[in-house]
């Protein structure tokens, strides 16, 4: 992470926020009498033009049923189609787009491999390793498996500044773990884990790794080569791309491993009575017509992403992040909750004795958008001690204005609360 | 947007620092308890009863201003209430805050819980405000049956 001083270079030299914020329709508008100031990027960011006219063009021009039709525009559809996996295979640097399949979120790509992979893997008396800091998603999925399997869930503890305490790491693998589940960025304190040094020890006890990128992605850049994953997971809607479409990546030969998840058209070989033969990845797993309008928006989010340069965004967020950090510290009561060394664009906390859904609601009447509560890690609130906190999570096209405005409003709240 | 000012005016804020309300009842009691998914905020009230009337009720809990205050509130309103007015109440105020159009009207007769009027501007915090009175809700079905009270 970039350190941050007060003579560090100007933001925009980095990149144009204001040219950025043009890209962003609804960053014009209004909350009542305030400009919006959304810092809520971490529930789900906004959307640039490129991807809502990418859908809108789609819907307009090509829009047909895919993989099915003879006639011209389902023959358009469905090479659209598969142009958005090469992109978003590409993004995420995955050595064969098939190794890219379309899901709905994060959390229904966790479900399918708990479901397919989880369910053959798993069995009476073996382990799956998750760690403290992770959201429902990457809990749930797991815990239905255990169930059922009579497997055991066992965690990687987070020590008090949301660090992930790896010395534990090696007497948690052992010989019965099938699956080490975690997240790249924890999204309610905004911790990014070691995750290369965390596979690395999975894989020299020879144990699979998913990797929950739904915090990760948009801010870090993903490169599922390098990392060497066996899985990887992120949601379309927190990477600027559209709602309802997500992505899991799978290594090859663990896909083609794998039974179906789903059962329907578009996943079939053959089907008889006497019983069905499937296709190869990735249709396999994308069961029913798919999200075909949302797989070409996230790929028309992942090209935005990449003109802008993954790397500028990880510096002007990190950037901004160390700003944020050093001028809301400035806010009497003001308590950073998760204090890691390394994090990205989640700035957790409390302020004073003041309950985090009252802060949002004075928040808001100010414009300002943040997320309260436990974040869906209820888990981790409960290590740390607390039912909550209010968490202001930052995007690219976030400034320092937007920070400042915030300070002054927690800054209003301290004296109502008294 | 409302000021949120109005929201948190005095009656609230001093129910929600230092509540006379917040205490245990000793037995013989009923408790409910009201969360909220949401925030992961808690809200235990119990009550004791004694001839179909609320002799006693308090609250303990975690939560927010306005969950805090509206616990208050509600022990403050239903103590020496009858089972079945406190039952009305609770149902009253559902009505109020849900309101499609929110005004004062109809929380006059509602005394000092009228303080709570204002939330109904504030749909993301109707929970907040009925939290306290789920869990009456629920320590109210506990009541063991047969038991000298006016169920309705």
């Amino acid at each position: 992470m970039a350190e941050f001083t007060r003579d560090a270079p100007a933001l925009d030299d980095i990149l144009s926020v204001s040219k950025v914020r043009q890209d962003f329709p609804i960053l014009q508008r209004k909350i009542g009498k305030s400009p919006l100031v959304y810092l809520d990027n971490g529930a789900s960011t906004q959307k640039p033009r490129a991807v809502l006219d990418a859908v809108q063009r789609f819907y307009s021009e090509d829009y047909a049923n895919i993989h099915r039709g003879v006639h011209t525009l389902s023959q358009r559809a469905t090479q659209r189609y598969d142009a958005a996996r090469e992109t978003v295979a590409g993004y995420i640097r995955a050595p064969a787009t098939e190794e890219v399949i379309f899901v709905r979120g994060a959390t229904e790509a966790i479900n399918l491999v708990a479901s397919t992979y989880g369910r053959e893997a798993v069995g009476s008396g073996d382990n799956i390793l998750l760690t403290a800091m992770e959201h429902h998603a990457n809990i749930v999925p797991w815990q239905l498996l255990a169930q059922e399997k009579g497997a055991e869930i066992r965690v990687l503890p987070v020590d008090d500044r949301g660090v992930l305490e790896l010395d534990a790491l090696d007497s948690l693998l052992d010989e019965r773990t099938r699956v080490f589940a975690f997240t790249h960025v924890s999204n309610a304190l905004g911790t990014v884990n070691p995750v290369e040094k965390l596979i690395a020890a999975a894989h020299r006890r020879g144990v699979p790794v998913l990797v929950d990128a739904a915090q990760s992605v948009q801010h870090l850049g993903i490169d599922v080569t390098a990392l060497d994953c066996d899985f990887l997971v992120f949601s379309g809607h927190k990477c600027y791309g559209p709602t309802g479409i997500g992505v899991l990546y799978g290594k090859r030969e663990r896909l083609s491993e794998m039974p179906p998840y789903q059962g329907g058209g578009d996943m079939i070989e053959h089907v008889r009575w006497e019983g069905t033969t499937f296709k190869d990845i990735p249709e396999r797993f994308e069961a029913g017509t798919p999200n075909i309008a949302g797989a070409i928006g996230l790929a028309a989010a992942m090209r935005y992403l990449e003109e802008l340069g993954r790397e500028r965004i990880a510096r002007y967020e990190a950037n901004l992040v160390d700003y944020a950090n050093e001028t809301l510290s400035g806010v009497e009561g003001f308590r950073m909750v998760g204090t890691a060394p390394d994090k990205a664009s989640i700035i957790s906390f409390l302020l004073k004795e003041i309950h985090p859904h009252d802060v949002a609601t004075f928040l808001d009447a100010e414009g300002i958008a943040v997320r309260t509560g436990h974040h869906c890690a209820e888990p981790l609130m409960r290590r740390l001690g607390i039912t909550g906190t209010t968490r202001a999570s930052l995007s690219f096209y976030n400034t320092r204005e937007e920070i400042d405005l915030l300070a002054a409003a927690l800054g209003k709240i301290v004296r109502f609360f008294g | 947007m409302t000021n949120p000012g109005t929201l948190y005016q005095q009656i609230i804020l001093r129910h929600s620092r230092e509540s006379p309300h917040e205490r245990r009842i000793a037995p013989p009691r009923v408790e409910g308890s009201g969360n909220n998914p949401r925030c992961g905020d808690v809200v235990q009230v119990a009550i004791r009863v004694e001839g179909g009337v609320i002799s006693e009720a308090g609250f303990t809990g975690e939560g927010c201003a306005l969950s805090r205050a509206s616990a208050s509130l509600l022990c403050e309103a239903i103590q020496g209430q009858s089972v079945a007015a406190a039952l009305r109440l609770a149902a009253e105020l559902r009505v109020l805050l849900s309101r499609s159009e929110p005004s004062t009207q109809g929380w006059e007769s509602l005394g000092r819980l009228a303080a709570l009027s204002a939330a109904a501007d504030f749909p993301a915090r109707h929970r907040c405000v009925t939290l306290a009175w789920s869990a009456l809700e629920e320590a109210i079905r506990a009541l063991p049956s047969g038991l000298d009270v006016d169920r309705q």
